[in-house]
């Protein structure tokens, strides 16, 4: 077991860790990868950059052994190898952390790492393995407590498990596939110390963004995708966003959406003194109160798992509030059936897509329809109307460009971001009155956020009220009206616009280490 | 249909074949190692399937009932609700069906049969409809439920047929015959073969229509696929789960309805499901809840049974051998079944933004912080 000794100082420093020569990947109807080569060294952090679809998921699950290529091969330290399946990868220190973790969340850190640990018996082990982790922990910063049940953690630190799981295995080039769009500011902060320390060991990181300013902080050099292709690698130190952009998307980007000052209308809705309490008591959302008017974007900051979740199922009729009023038309009400709120205009961007927005065995075509039928559209006598139907969804497919072989293939099988893009088509289609959008461009690459963040500007000039709830600040920023600041279930503060800076909101926030790289970090978990 | 779905149901037709041959292998083994000849009992089995044109018009005749007790299994699970207490239902509709045709008015044929059908579906889907309230009300298990009223169904076919329902003068326990207007009628002369076989075709047809076309089946499959899904969408989940159960009963009750009304005894008995309320779940398991995929199933699972009865007369083997052979390839189709997913999960869980299922997602995330 490597602790903190540099990896792989025995190795030459000019045969590169990983190399991949001409990797080609196909799925019915689409080429993923078509001769891709890239390579990483030991102690760098090589970025991947791409539009939604462009192949970088794919070619990540071919180095990690769970898709196989149909051409092109694989070196590691200069040797070919074969990668037939994860364990493969595994004997080779291919290590991958995905953004839904594989961490089982009744057990504690140690036991997890038991379960997966080959020839071990299952608690025999964990006061040896409890040690490691301490080890490890201890020197890559990672700090993660062997003995906490892993359903307690916080999204950052589960993540830093995962980590320490890649590095009890041995592994020696991690993958990141999209890792930070659950982070705090301060999580990031924290990982980027680890990644850039790792590298800093001789450890090879692979790390797939679509956030430019992250990217800029944290890799090496960037390999940038397009259509499945290599369109380029930079050395970021040479390199500035703009650039980044243009070579993924491949036009100009403007990382400022223009937007007017609100004219605000009638209250479109209003709630006071929303509460919401859990099965145990704990108050999720804790009076909250406030007004969204026509033509007007309410931004919703805070730290994920503040009561945003809530304020937005309640909103919409997933759950009810267990104390105050809220309405959406004209009457008070505690609650409000899903339809109703359709019903009346409104429209719902959930965040976590793959519990709530999506399902993911359906097609493409169902998860677009889904609400149109609810409502009664696109049917006659309760037969679903084929020809408006498909004339709905390859509208709405050209529109929001989303990359599906055809309308039929299940969603399971598009990009995170073409599902992503499939959910706001649904959503804006509709010409809503009111949109709750949560986290509306996570996942997209700079292209279709950009498209998403003038869609969302041209609904609320249309006269269209938002609630746009986000964990990114500069998103806040840039779109809102007036922002609030929810901590803990309420609204601390709700801003105006001008009032509004990011270094204000990152005091509110609470983490004053915002912008503070060096400052001593502390523990962020409750 | 596209390729993958194409490649995964002719994947899924082979693999139930090569169970099946397996299966009848495997048991005609086990004929051998008993003592017995099991080339003779294979064609016994053979023959008695399919051997002359009465045995092929009997097995035949089986296949109505199997096939409308897998689409109600299929309807009810395509929102993922487990409706083990088809038999049950199958025995109340039969019994609803007698009782409309031995004390309804005299009716000319179609009306008739229209009558007594309709009243056997509407009995039978009250009868789901209590596991489906107590699921929706109280959220009691539909499986245990179900179940347990499949006992109870028991329990009352054999008090009507002994008491209330029991034909006068006759020592055994059975009711009146139907009276002649009741009765399908007949496709082959003198065989039980008759027009239930049509409908069965049709309510195929029908649910194909139903779960593929209309907006109900839409919200079913939505609703099975992820309900959390469902509900943000707007749909109402309980209903339309609710509904489905109510279809997956009246289904039943039409297949008991066909028992009695169609078949050869014309009469009944307390055993006169021949536990067909579980072969055709069965059938649909091996169907992979396939609506079509139930027709060749259930030829086959008919084909057991009226073999079997042969085999055990001329070749001298227990029938019950048979049962043998339908477990082996119950167990061999599942399994296959876990290879297909198992090969599947592969191709498909591989995109970085899907799940696996066991994994503790964003929503357990968020509940947790
Ligand atoms: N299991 C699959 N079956 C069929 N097609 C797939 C499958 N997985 C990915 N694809 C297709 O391969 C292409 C590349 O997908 P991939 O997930 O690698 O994109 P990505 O670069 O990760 O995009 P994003 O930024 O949106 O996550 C897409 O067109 C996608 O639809
Ligand atoms: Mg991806």
């Amino acid at each position: 077991m490597s602790m903190a000794q540099t990896v792989g100082s025995d190795r030459s420093p000019t045969v590169p860790r990983l190399r991949l020569c001409g990797i080609t990947k196909r799925f019915p109807g689409v080429v993923a990868n078509r001769d891709v080569s890239l390579e990483v060294h030991g102690g760098e952090v090589l970025a991947i950059l791409g539009e939604n679809g462009a192949g970088k998921s794919t070619l990540m699950n071919v180095v990690s052994g769970m898709l196989q290529p149909e051409s092109g091969s694989i070196e590691v330290d200069g040797k070919p190898v074969r990668i037939r399946n994860p364990a493969d990868a595994r004997k080779l220190g291919i290590g991958m952390v995905y953004q839904h973790f594989a961490l089982v969340p009744t057990l504690t850190v140690a036991e997890n790492l038991a379960l997966g640990a080959s020839g071990t018996r299952i608690f025999s082990n964990t006061r040896r393995i409890a040690e490691q982790v301490t080890g490890l922990s201890r020197a890559y910063h990672l700090e993660v407590d062997p003995h906490a049940v892993v359903g307690d953690l916080s999204v950052g630190t589960r993540q830093r498990v995962e980590i320490v799981k890649l590095l009890f295995r041995g592994a020696e080039i991690l993958i990141f596939d999209e890792p930070t769009s659950v982070l705090t500011p301060v999580e990031w902060h924290h990982l980027v110390r680890i990644l850039r320390n790792l590298a800093a060991e001789g450890h090879s990181i692979i790390f797939i963004t679509h956030k430019l300013d992250e990217l800029m902080q944290v890799a090496d050099r960037c390999t940038v995708l397009r259509h499945g292709e290599v369109a380029g690698t930079v050395s970021v130190a040479a390199t500035d966003k703009a650039q980044l952009a243009r070579m993924t998307v491949g036009r100009e980007i403007l990382f400022q959406v223009s937007t007017k000052a609100a004219r605000p209308g009638r209250v479109v809705v209003a709630a006071e003194g929303l509460t919401m309490r859990s099965d145990d008591g704990r108050p999720r959302l804790d009076g909250v109160s406030f007004e969204l008017r026509e033509g007007e974007i309410l931004g919703v900051a805070g730290v994920d798992g503040n009561g945003q979740r809530e304020l937005a199922r309640v909103l919409t009729g997933l759950d009810a509030a267990t104390g105050g009023r809220f309405r959406f038309g004209d009457e008070w009400r505690t609650s409000i059936q899903p339809i109703d709120f359709y019903r009346r205009g409104g429209a719902y961007i959930p965040e976590d897509r793959h519990h709530t927005s999506v399902a993911l065995e359906l097609s493409v075509r169902d998860n677009l329809l889904m609400k149109e039928l609810a409502l009664g559209r696109m049917q006659r006598g309760g037969v679903v109307s084929e020809r408006a139907a498909d004339e709905y969804c390859t509208t709405l497919m050209q529109e929001f460009d989303v990359r599906a072989p055809s309308p039929r293939v299940r969603i399971r099988q598009l990009s995170g971001g073409n599902q992503q893009k499939v959910v706001l088509a649904r959503e804006l289609s509709r010409t809503p009155q009111l949109l709750i959008a949560a986290q509306p461009t996570r996942g997209l690459d700079v292209g279709a956020a950009e498209f998403v963040m003038r869609r969302l500007v041209a609904e609320k000039e249309r006269g269209c009220a938002i609630l746009m709830i986000s964990t990114e600040l500069e998103e806040v920023l840039q779109l809102s009206d007036r922002v609030a600041v929810m901590v803990d279930g309420r609204f601390l503060a709700v801003l105006d616009r001008q009032d509004a800076t990011y270094e204000r909101l990152g005091l509110l926030l609470g983490g004053e280490a915002v912008d503070d790289l060096g400052g001593e970090l502390t523990e962020v978990d409750a | 249909m596209n390729t993958e779905q194409l490649r995964e149901s002719v994947l899924s037709v082979a693999l139930a074949v090569a169970a099946t041959i397996t299966g009848v292998l495997l048991s005609m083994l086990l004929v051998q190692a008993t003592g017995h000849d099991a080339g003779a009992a294979a064609r016994a089995l053979w023959d008695g399937a399919f051997g002359s044109r009465r045995q092929i018009y009997l097995t035949a005749a089986r296949m109505p009932a199997l096939i409308l007790v897998a689409l109600g299994w299929i309807v009810a699970f395509r929102s993922r609700k487990v409706n083990l207490g088809l038999e049950g239902q199958v025995i109340i509709g039969g019994i609803f069906a007698t009782l409309v045709a031995v004390e309804g008015p005299s009716l000319p044929s179609v009306p008739a049969i229209a009558l007594s059908c309709i009243v056997a579906m509407i009995a039978a889907a009250v009868y789901a409809a209590i596991a489906a309230v107590l699921w929706a009300k109280r959220g009691v298990n539909e499986i245990v439920s179900t179940l347990m009223l499949t006992f109870i169904a028991r329990q009352i076919v054999e008090w009507v047929v002994r008491g209330p329902m029991k034909a006068p003068g006759k020592a055994s326990f059975q009711s009146k015959l139907i009276p002649g207007a009741f009765r399908w009628p007949e496709l082959a002369n003198g065989t039980p073969f008759s027009a239930d076989a049509i409908l069965s075709l049709v309510a195929v047809a029908a649910m194909v229509f139903l779960i593929n076309r209309t907006v109900f089946g839409f919200k079913l499959r939505l609703t099975g696929e992820n309900d959390e899904c469902s509900r943000h969408a707007g749909v109402s989940t309980v209903r339309v789960v609710v509904l489905g159960f109510l279809l997956s009963g009246a289904l039943a009750g039409l297949a008991g309805a066909g028992l009695v009304l169609g078949g050869e005894r014309h009469m009944l008995t307390s055993g006169f499901t021949g536990n067909v309320g579980f072969t055709g779940i069965v059938v649909a398991l091996v169907a992979r809840n396939s609506p079509i995929g139930s027709v060749p199933a259930a030829l086959l699972f008919a084909a057991l049974a009226t073999g079997g009865g042969v085999m055990q007369a001329r070749a001298d083997v227990p029938s019950e051998i048979v049962f043998i052979t339908q477990g082996v390839i119950v167990v061999l189709v599942a399994c296959s079944g876990l290879l297909v997913r198992a090969l599947h999960a592969r191709r498909v869980d591989a995109n970085e933004d899907t799940p696996p299922r066991v994994q503790p997602g964003l929503a357990s995330v968020a509940d947790a912080t």
